[in-house]
């Protein structure tokens, strides 16, 4: 009897680590280029962009809302990065061209934001119309031609490594751990659990749950930019059509990580582990060279097993 | 719960942003009594159709304006027609949506324009739109790619299926007819991916048995999904020839990784498109070939067959654009 309940407790608190790793062995096994450095650090290099903005959208689910603008949001990053350094070529200063493209990104989130913390509406439908909006600007902005990045400063962001670790992932985790901190030892952590586990309360014991939700919208949009310049460095060019759906990949990661869309609960370490999921899923198909058709299918069978199993292992403990 | 949410995510997303693109573009919708009026007088104006000092109007529908090729098109049609006395030209963006793309169809249509040039989006998912033209009187040429509905007066385009043979056979000299090589397709199910994979097989995987197709996955037409991509290859085939790829974006991301990777030397990536930004990488040896597709040409010919039309003469049923190769030799030329 207690070898059971060990092994239940064992599977709910590293349900998903197991998976992760039950994948690993099984694409190992099935291609022998999969445990190579190379490949891992490609891995890492890969989930990056989608990482950082799963650790925006965590705070935005764990308040109870929802963003689903950041693939705009991503691309209006890149065009500003191109038009910056298009502006100011010739120096090597890419300081300005990666600050203004992660000023604007916040303040069309905090647009969103306000618009749920103060006009009350839907958070789907708010991000909805920026997620429109945004990638309308990402057009114009670049009159619908991607920016060519030649700038070899810039490119050192999304290409580089320092030893033989890629950049973009260091970014990531850097990124990771002061969100960990902010979200688990920080008053503000307590008061994004506190707002989207009962946001009445919350109110009634005194938090300003509406600069909460602004903040929590103004980081999405901060990290929005990150990714985007980080995506735009990587493949060299500001377009405007890039990263439609990546508002889906980082949500699934945060679900399939353990975050509820209803608010309340959640945890950076889950979406770390959601967010290896789906780059691992992406990472074998190729590797394995399923067919293109069946890709999706699969994919979307390993996020709804992968949440099953995790929501199962939990439900049993009560 | 969770993934009930999700998908409810996923449905009011689709069906908001399609109605937004259907907005944006399209000039404002005929409200009801306009159409009447339009469509009446259309009819009037179909009998006699000598070439009369009336305004010919053209709508234009382009699958998508954020992708160079398809751009590159609708500015050609755009520059030629302000160039003419008496044509203009609506020009519609699909944003990559066929049910948006249909829309416009219908729109202009409803406004009773005397023509319509199609870029279709996907070969089978306008075929429709071309069923409503023909039912409207209204003549269809498209442009670039085909619908399977061959109902259209015309068709102004070049043979995907001879820019995969001109890929496949240059990359048969340049490995000697042996190796390993990789297919990057673009959008399943669209005419450039099986027409271009159909001549790469006609012209080098068919005829060369020492060559070896150990990769045949597709990157969507994106640079950063064929960047990806390409990683993961050049770890998994060390031995690996060549990356060929439908498109100049994605090959442009493969060259990416290629050249991250070190493997310049041994790995070639080609494309097709002959965008500004491969040429340029085609002329400084990155990127050993891409093809030309004649946008202009692709555009006004379009436009030139549209109002041959609208004027009664007749046309030949495909106008064939050629392709031409670029290397490294003709590079400049293309720039």
């Amino acid at each position: 009897m207690s070898k059971n309940i060990n092994i239940s407790t064992i599977f709910r608190k590293f349900g998903l680590v197991i998976i992760l790793v039950c994948m690993c062995i099984l694409v190992g096994v099935l291609s022998p280029s999969f445990f190579t450095a190379t490949n891992i650090l490609n891995v890492f290099r890969q989930v990056s962009m989608n990482g950082i903005l799963a650790i925006g959208m965590t705070f935005v689910l764990i308040t109870g809302n929802i963003d689903i603008s950041v693939g705009s949001l991503v691309a209006v990053s890149g065009v500003i990065v191109g038009k910056v350094l298009e502006s100011i070529s010739g120096t090597t200063n890419v300081f300005p061209a990666v600050l203004a493209a992660i000023i604007v990104c916040t303040c069309l989130s905090l647009i969103s934001g306000s618009m749920v913390a103060f006009f009350k509406v839907p958070p789907m439908i708010a991000t909805l119309s920026m997620m429109t909006i945004a990638r309308g600007m990402a057009l114009v902005i670049s009159n619908g031609q991607p920016y060519i990045l030649r700038s070899k400063m810039f490119a050192v962001i999304g290409k580089g490594s320092i030893g033989a670790f890629p950049l973009p992932a260091l970014i990531f985790i850097v990124t990771l751990i002061i969100f960990w901190v902010v979200l688990n030892m920080t008053t503000f952590g307590r008061k994004v659990y506190a707002v989207g586990g009962n946001i009445k309360a919350a109110t009634a014991s005194g938090i300003n749950c509406q600069r909460v939700i602004l903040t929590v919208y103004g980081l999405m949009g901060a990290l929005s930019g990150l990714s985007g310049i980080i995506l735009a460095s990587r493949i060299g060019s500001g377009s405007p059509a890039i990263a439609e759906g990546y508002e889906m990949d980082a949500i699934a990661a945060c679900v399939i990580g353990g975050t509820s869309t209803l608010g309340g609960t959640g945890k950076l370490q889950g979406t770390l582990l959601g967010v290896l999921i789906i780059g691992l899923i992406s990472n074998a198909l190729s590797l394995l060279n399923i067919n293109s058709y069946w890709q999706q299918i699969v994919k979307g069978l390993i996020i709804a097993f992968a949440v099953i199993i995790d929501t199962y292992t939990k439900a049993k403990r009560g | 719960m969770k993934k009930k949410l999700l998908g409810v995510v996923l449905a009011v997303t689709m069906v908001v942003s399609l109605g937004a693109c259907g907005k944006s573009n399209t000039e404002t919708p005929a409200t009801e009594p306009e159409v009447k009026e339009e469509a009446a007088e259309q009819e009037s104006e179909s009998t006699p159709k000598a070439s009369s000092d009336k305004e010919i109007v053209i709508g234009v529908c382009i699958k998508t304006l954020s992708d160079e090729f398809p751009r590159q098109i609708a500015d050609a049609i755009e520059n030629a027609a302000a160039g003419m006395d008496n044509v203009k030209v609506e020009i519609n963006d699909a944003q990559a949506d066929v049910a948006t793309q249909l829309e416009q169809v219908e729109n202009l249509i409803a406004k009773g324009v005397d023509a319509i040039i199609l870029n279709p989006q996907e070969a089978d998912g306008l075929n429709t739109a071309v069923e409503a033209c023909v039912a409207a009187g209204i003549p269809v040429i498209e442009c670039n790619t085909m619908t399977s509905n061959e109902d259209y007066n015309c068709y102004v385009g070049s043979s995907d299926v001879v820019s995969g043979r001109m890929q496949g056979e240059f990359i048969k000299e340049a490995i000697g007819g042996k190796g390993q090589i990789a297919i990057m397709e673009g959008v399943m199910g669209q005419t450039g991916q099986i027409n271009r994979l159909k001549g790469v097989y006609e012209s080098l995987v068919d005829v060369c048995p020492d060559v070896e197709v150990v990769a045949e996955q597709t990157a969507n037409w994106q640079r950063d999904e064929a960047m990806a991509l390409a990683e993961n290859w050049i770890v998994t085939y060390p031995e690996l020839k060549a990356i060929m790829c439908q498109n100049d974006d994605m090959a442009l991301g493969a060259l990416e990784a290629v050249k991250n990777a070190g493997k310049q030397d041994s790995i070639l990536v080609v494309g097709v498109d002959a965008i500004t930004e491969a040429v340029e990488a085609v002329q400084s040896g990155e990127l050993a070939c891409t093809v030309f597709q004649d946008a202009v040409g692709q555009g006004e010919g379009a436009l030139n067959a549209a109002i041959a039309i609208v004027n009664g003469e007749t046309v030949e049923k495909t106008i064939d654009i050629p392709f031409v190769l670029v290397t490294k030799e003709n590079a400049a030329d293309y720039l």
